[in-house]
């Protein structure tokens, strides 16, 4: 039974997934969080993102995105900043955004729930014609 | 109760060694806040020539994307740093908690880097809000 368990143990850790994230939306607008229609959602690819701001298109703002990726066991590699883009991009793209502005990450290290953790945070925004 | 009390404490240790080695070893730092909302069409502030000084504000916007690009390769030196002693701390973590508990002392927690980098994040705050007061053309691949 204890060789069982030990065995699904190691799989688990092989196998699973190397990282996991959570994510979180606070909107600026007095109506709160916006939500986009399934119609209005983008598709994370197309979404750009920044370090600094747009200054020669309008743009309207649809709230401010926070990611953390966690790897799951201490045997994982670390989280990258690619993977906080990632994670940034699919945020974004449920709020309908056309860009994610003034990105910014943290440095990874142990957090309360993960041996590596690496959070970003993000002003998604959607252009006006 | 006596045949679980060691084994309890064991556990206690083990645990505390783990803190210990977590402490060391560096926690994550969050990234930075986002700034306040000045460019878009809901901006309830405005950037005003009173938001920077005067040496700043003579800078061209080719100049504040060479003092960027000066910053940005300072925090990847930084970040190498970290994430360097970072693999180095797991080593040390490791071995310390399993066999070699001086092994620990190989551990650093990059307190000087994370120090620095904050100073950098802090710089390139105020070059992005100065090129958002000069509307300087935006740089989507920064």
């Amino acid at each position: 039974m204890r060789r069982i368990m030990l065995l699904i143990g190691g799989l688990l850790m092989v196998s699973a997934c190397a990282t996991w994230s959570t994510s979180s939306v606070q909107g600026v607008g007095d109506s709160g969080t916006p939500v986009a229609s399934k119609a209005e959602q983008k598709s994370p690819q197309d979404i750009v993102i920044t370090e600094t701001d747009i200054t020669d298109r309008k743009y309207k703002v649809l709230g401010d995105i926070a990611v953390t990726v966690n790897k799951t066991t201490i045997f994982h590699s670390d989280p990258t900043k690619e993977q906080v883009n990632e994670e940034l991009r699919k945020e974004a793209a449920k709020l309908g955004a056309d860009a994610v502005i003034f990105a910014r990450y943290g440095t990874v290290g142990i957090a309360l729930t993960s041996w590596g953790s690496l959070d970003g945070k993000g002003r998604a925004i959607v252009f006006l014609p | 109760m006596e045949r679980g009390e060691p084994l309890f404490s064991c556990l206690r240790k083990l645990l505390l060694l783990i803190m210990v080695v977590g402490f060391i070893a560096g926690c994550a730092t969050s990234a930075r806040n986002l700034p306040l909302d000045y460019s878009s069409i809901d901006a309830k502030k405005r950037l005003n020539v009173e938001d920077f000084d005067t040496a700043a504000i003579e800078l061209t916007c080719s100049q504040i994307d060479d003092e960027l690009k000066i910053l940005e390769s300072d925090y990847a030196l930084q970040a190498q740093d970290i994430e360097g002693k970072r693999v180095q701390n797991q080593v040390a973590g490791y071995l310390g908690a399993i066999f070699i508990l001086p092994a620990l002392l190989a551990t650093d927690n990059s307190a000087e880097a994370k120090a620095k980098i904050e100073n950098i994040n802090r710089a390139k705050d105020q070059l992005y809000k100065l090129r958002t007061f000069k509307k300087c053309p935006s740089n989507s691949g920064r």
